[in-house]
């Protein structure tokens, strides 16, 4: 008798738990297709849906501020955090279900050639498009195409502890290579647990964004900028950059496991007070004066890379199946609108993208300290080399990541016969596409 | 001989000591790592004990909100996946364990080699079949997509144990006058309880812990399991290791409970079919 | 008379079986389904599947995939890493078991113990064990050096990357094999095994010529199991190593996946996948049958 009320129960569970399960999936579909029914200016009842970094910062940031758009448009915007992975299976599917896609630049030449990005010629105004620097809008076009709205470009910078350096009796930042090697050995103390810098050696993606930037330094690059169906990578230039790279290992300026370390080490690491010197993006300048994460506050200098370094850009783009192509527009236009982009590099302290945005920054900047790390970015990004990309970009990086790795590993040392084989895989990968 | 047996026991004691500590350190080390300060994790050279001692990563956590929806989305998904497998899996279960036919054999085999296809060959069709049904980004896609799995395990494992049933009590039951569905019902099913019930708890852990189909087929933040939830500490950024830790501990504290109470049952249930194969 | 009956029992009996199976059969059609999608798509161009169109290219992706000199060593890791994992996992399920068997006190506590990793999600297991290995914050060389063991970089060493993934993969999944081996092991009545001591024969040998053989079965389940579980192996790579350092971890499951959704070569991708789906299935097959004529000489 029990068994057979424990069993009805079972089922009647089963079946509330079927229909409770299959409408949450219902609501959302039905928000979907009630925004189809909507007059041109006004939004109210379409709902964007915009897929951004799993967790990442910037989109933290448009999410607090992303009220002022609804209460613009009367719409309602969804942020969804979202990996590699969903974006591209969803636009193979073009399902259509994310409107407005957050762009990594080196993605932007494979999405807009498979069609999975809207070209916004016809959207902006040329005017708009003047107000940004000539890099950035490079930087998301592709084939004399406009396809993302950048919201931001950066480069690595370099972060250093004021602490160290005035102990050390340095009185600037390096600004050659050989003074980033000089001052990273002298300031490498084991027993203080202290190392000079970190150059990440991982088999991943993060640590060849680094390697561009030394690789630019020394003049060389990947894809040639006078020939993109060329590959530039094996020249004197890779070699002599390896071989610096290889010198921090060696003479033991970087901590002893760091051919494994990615991005997510380095910061941690400098956070804690690891390192004297560490190359990174612009955004770890808030995670630096943040104290829950932090043991360096106040003690941090900001300083652009020696010379040269790659420039990346991060920006909004639209899918072509989206069913709220004008929504999305006017996202993409307020998102990098002029008064946007400054308070994006004024809450970041990161370098703006648009001009006007650049010059009301700075004057809205009061900090001296603050002040200067704006200007610190901002040469990074002046000095900043925007990488030749390709539709198979990711591919390349993968193949560099291994020879990155198998180097910094010394899994060979032979670094020219490494270089040399690395730049004919990727010359055949490079013509894939051609 | 005492001499012998103590030498013995000691060593008997040892292996167990150092299995049971490579096993169970893990989660001493994740309960650790998530009552720490996020300055404290990183801390060279490592400090076993937290000091100070934070719930601070568990009131992230909690007040975060978006882990209440995981866990409830995860046991949903698991249950329904679950329940779903349980009654289609034990009629054929029976059928293949107890009826001699060809058919039958054939679908055996089938299922035998459906099992061996690995997961990532049927992720691409997967979304591209459910994006057709338009059941992406659904719950009910997550668990059409988690059924072939946990049937076919079900029916491989059910199989084992209801062969074990006496026919004597299946005859009997028929000239009782109960039909075949009474007999599963009334006579099998009770029997093999045991067997059931830890068949039920490995399906039900397959679902509850699987992330390679959730990520690709679920979107929004709302319709999210827990590991997803999980996997979104970790961007390629930055590892949030304490809030990380903090969820992971509430995610398997329930089933390390359950496990502790039902160790005895569970280990006879979970071997016993394996076994007599 | 009687023999009719019978026959329309018999036949009735069937056609229960078959109406008793349909459900099944529609969840696994399903499955079936698919898995001839993965073929029709591993015959289309890369371009075709990100397109959404259908470019036959016959066995180009095929002969992509077998030709790649990548996907050998691939290979070669994956078959080194069952092996391995395989080998390792039955050594410590026998010593343990035995060491179960004798049931002494706090066998329930340890038993409990060993339930647990059977419990974690992967990708949590996975997660809590790349903390523990990272060379500088990491507890696990932080104990090492308190024992003066001079710790490997986990991660970063090409032969230590190997072991973390040998360690992980036993730690998730030795728990099986040792109850798997625990149940057949306490079959094994305690009479013989008196008898045996009475005849005068010492631990080893009572353990070689009694509790071994009757282990067979079990370790045939075991290996039946395990195997294609270690050949597929996809979770513990991509959260520890991500395939390095310099592809020494990168496993056929992994590749697979990163040919797809990194490189977007999804036709090779298929074709990589079916392959290994082949070779998953003819191993099965032939270990299947080599256990079954073993169990009939056996009798």
């Amino acid at each position: 008798m029990k068994k057979r009320v424990v069993s009805v129960l079972l089922c009647a569970g089963l079946v509330i738990g079927a229909i409770a399960g299959c409408s949450g999936g219902k609501d959302a579909e039905t928000e979907k297709t009630d925004s189809k029914s909507s007059e041109e200016g006004d939004y109210s009842g379409q709902t964007l849906t915009i897929a951004v970094e799993d967790g990442g910062e910037y989109a933290l940031w448009y999410e607090s501020i992303k009220s002022e758009f609804e209460e613009k448009t009367g719409a309602k915007v969804t942020l969804v955090g979202a990996n590699d992975e969903a974006v591209l299976a969803e636009c193979m599917a073009k399902s259509g279900y994310y409107d407005v896609l957050t762009m990594d630049g080196p993605m932007i030449p494979q999405y807009a050639s498979l069609g999975y990005l809207m070209p916004l010629d016809d959207y902006i105004d040329q005017e708009e498009i003047d107000d940004f620097f000539d890099s950035t809008i490079e930087s998301v076009s592709w084939n004399d195409s406009l396809y993302c709205m950048p919201y931001l470009v950066h480069g690595p910078v370099i972060y250093y502890r004021t602490d160290l350096f005035e102990a050390a009796d340095f009185d600037h930042a390096p600004e050659t290579v050989d003074e980033y090697f000089e001052m990273s050995k002298a300031l490498t103390d084991e027993s203080q647990g202290v190392y000079g810098t970190i150059i990440e050696g991982k088999q991943s993606s993060e640590p060849v964004s680094q390697l561009l930037d030394k690789l630019s330094q020394f003049g060389g690059e990947l894809i040639s900028s006078d020939d993109p169906s060329k590959i530039a990578f094996d020249s004197q230039e890779t070699i002599d950059t390896f071989e610096y790279i290889m010198k921090f290992y060696d003479e033991g300026a970087v901590p002893e496991g760091c051919s494994s370390y990615d991005n997510g080490d380095v910061q941690n690491m400098f956070l804690q007070g690891q390192l004297a010197m560490a190359c990174n993006w612009p955004y770890m300048w808030s995670m630096v004066n943040d104290e829950e994460y932090s043991k360096v506050v106040g003690k941090v200098g900001v300083a652009p890379q020696p010379g040269a370094n790659a420039v990346w850009s991060w920006s909004f783009g639209i899918s072509p199946d989206s069913k709220n192509k004008e929504l999305a527009v006017e996202w993409c236009k307020w998102s990098t609108s002029s008064e946007i982009i400054e308070r994006l590099s004024e809450n970041f302290i990161n370098p703006a993208v648009r001009e006007s945005s650049a010059k009301n920054a700075v004057a809205a900047i009061t900090d001296e300290e603050d002040a200067k790390v704006l200007e610190a970015m901002n040469k990074s990004l002046e000095q900043g080399v925007a990488p030749t990309l390709s539709t198979n970009f990711q591919e390349l990086r993968t193949r560099v990541a291994l020879t990155l790795n198998r180097i910094a590993t010394k899994e060979t040392t032979d670094i020219s016969g490494e270089v040399k084989t690395c730049a004919e895989d990727l010359q055949k990968i490079l013509d894939e596409v051609q | 001989m005492t001499k012998k047996k103590i030498f013995t026991n000691i060593y008997t004691y040892f292996i167990l000591i150092v299995v049971s500590v490579f096993l169970i350190f893990p989660f001493i080390w994740l309960v650790f790592t998530s009552v720490k300060t996020e300055v404290q994790l990183f801390e060279v050279p490592v400090k076993i004990l937290p000091d100070p001692f934070t719930i601070k990563n568990y009131i992230d956590v909690i007040q975060d909100g978006s882990m209440m929806v995981y866990l409830k989305n995860s046991l949903l998904i698991s249950v329904l996946t679950t329940g779903i497998a349980l009654v289609i899996s034990i009629p054929a279960a029976y059928a293949l364990a107890k009826i001699k036919f060809r058919a039958g054999m054939a679908f055996f085999m089938i299922i035998l080699v459906i099992r061996m296809v690995p997961g990532v060959t049927q992720i691409l069709p997967m979304f591209q079949v459910l994006t057709r049904l338009h059941l992406i980004n659904t719950r009910i896609g997550l668990i059409i997509s988690y059924l072939p799995g946990s049937v076919i395990f079900m029916i491989m494992l059910l199989r084992t144990f209801f062969m074990e049933f006496p026919q004597e009590l299946e005859d009997a039951g028929m000239i009782d006058g109960l039909g075949t569905v009474g007999v599963i019902r009334r006579l099998v099913i009770p029997i093999s309880l045991p067997g059931i019930c830890s068949a039920t708890l490995m399906s039900f852990l397959s679902s509850w812990n699987e992330f390679m189909y959730a990520s690709v087929i679920i979107r929004s933040p709302e319709l999210k399991t827990m590991p997803l939830g999980i996997q979104s500490y970790v961007s390629t950024f930055q590892i949030y290791w304490g809030k990380l830790t903090a969820n992971a501990v509430i995610y398997v504290l329930p089933v390390v409970l359950f496990t502790i109470f039902a160790s005895k049952g569970l280990i006879q249930g979970m071997t016993a079919g394996a076994v007599k194969e | 008379m009687r023999q009719k009956k019978y026959v329309v029992l018999k036949q009735r009996r069937k056609r229960t079986g078959i109406l008793l199976c349909i459900p099944a059969f529609l969840v696994v059609a399903y499955a079936i389904y698919m898995l001839g999608y993965a073929l029709v798509m591993s015959f289309n161009s890369n371009m075709g599947v990100l397109s959404g169109e259908y470019h036959f290219v016959g066995w180009e992706n095929y002969r992509k995939v077998l030709e790649s000199e990548e996907m050998r060593g691939v290979v070669g890791n994956t078959l080194l890493y069952a092996a391995a994992t395989i080998v390792t996992e039955l050594g410590i399920g026998l010593l343990v078991s035995a060491a179960l068997r004798r049931n002494l006190r706090g066998s329930q506590a340890a038993k409990v113990c060993i339930m647990l990793p059977m419990m974690m999600a992967p990708i949590a297991s996975g997660t809590i064990w790349r903390w523990m290995l990272t060379d500088r914050y990491g507890i696990v060389n932080h104990l090492l050096g308190l024992l003066n063991i001079d710790g490997p970089m986990w991660l970063a060493d090409k032969l230590a990357a190997k072991f973390a993934i040998l360690f992980v993969s036993v730690w998730t999944a030795a728990p099986f094999v040792i109850l798997v081996l625990l149940a057949s092991i306490s079959s094994v009545s305690d009479d013989i095994i008196e008898a045996a001591r009475i005849d005068g024969a010492g631990g080893l040998q009572v353990y070689w010529n009694i509790i071994f053989p009757h282990l067979k079965s079990a370790i045939a389940v075991i290996l039946l199991i395990r195997i294609p579980d270690a050949l597929k192996m996809y979770d513990i790579v991509y959260i520890l190593t991500d395939g390095g350092p310099a592809n020494a971890t990168q496993v056929i499951s992994f590749y697979v996946y990163n040919k797809g959704f990194t490189s977007l070569k999804f036709g090779e991708a298929a074709a990589a996948s079916f392959l290994l789906f082949l070779f998953i299935a003819a191993f099965s097959v032939f270990f299947n049958s080599l256990v079954n004529r073993n169990k009939k000489k056996g009798r």
